[in-house]
């Protein structure tokens, strides 16, 4: 999966938030706000990831396991998913 | 998603880059200056880039002071700058220049349903401010 270029991070204050641009924007008025994790997985997104590489990625970066990584994640890339910020799942 | 509170003043350049890029930004105003269309806290506003100014309309500008105003344009003067006015307020605010001016409201939210800025109940409310007006000039001072 890959981050839809139609979306957007950008720091409000101390926050990081996802927002979307153009045409999106018409849609999904939101702004999904994302802690340091959120962030990361956000950068990793801009290439095409498998969950295996993501999970890979985040074990490394932060030092926990596996089973830790994928949890965290799991609902952050459906509330991706649902507002169309990231494709190709 | 949690909910995520933010001044204009933080939230003005991704507003601008949505704003820019062609789209709508959604924003929660405060205050009571736009009753009974805007309630703080429970209605919104869809933005979207400022084209061009046509009474009427409500638009999000910044004062000169820094402070950000959303009140509807209640006249284009001779000299091109901007008379706005809140629909619960009596006094016109004018000498605003168009560079001033940050958005426009395309349509109202109220809880979560659309009131479109061509629509009735969005513009009866502009229509009856001179009357409320008029009643708050004559109210007695006791």
């Amino acid at each position: 999966m890959i981050r839809n270029k139609s979306f957007i991070k950008r720091k409000i204050g101390t926050q990081y938030v996802i927002v979307a641009i153009g045409e999106a924007a018409k849609r999904f008025h939101g702004m999904i706000s994302v802690n340091g994790t959120g962030s990361f997985i956000w950068d990793q997104l801009e290439r095409d990831m498998s969950v295996d590489d993501l999970v890979r990625a985040l074990v490394e970066a932060y030092d926990i396991d596996a089973e830790t990584a994928r949890a965290d994640m799991g609902d952050f890339l459906t509330n991706l998913r649902e507002v169309g910020a990231v494709e190709g799942f | 998603m949690k909910d995520f509170k933010a001044s204009i003043e933080e939230m003005l350049p991704v507003m601008l880059e949505v704003l820019g890029s062609g789209g709508e930004f959604r924003l929660f105003p405060k205050g009571t200056s736009m009753m009974p269309l805007l309630r703080q806290g429970t209605d919104s506003v869809i933005l979207v880039s400022p084209d061009k100014m046509r009474k009427g309309d409500i638009y999000l500008f910044r004062r000169q002071n820094g402070d950000f105003v959303l009140h509807r344009l209640i006249q284009i003067e001779k000299d091109d700058t901007l008379s706005f006015r809140g629909d619960n307020q009596a006094v016109l605010e004018c000498g605003i220049r168009r560079e001033q001016v940050l958005a426009r409201v395309l349509k109202v939210l109220k809880g979560e349903k659309e009131v479109n800025s061509r629509s009735f109940l969005y513009r009866m409310t502009h229509l009856s401010a001179p009357a409320r007006a008029w009643r708050f000039r004559n109210r007695k001072s006791n």
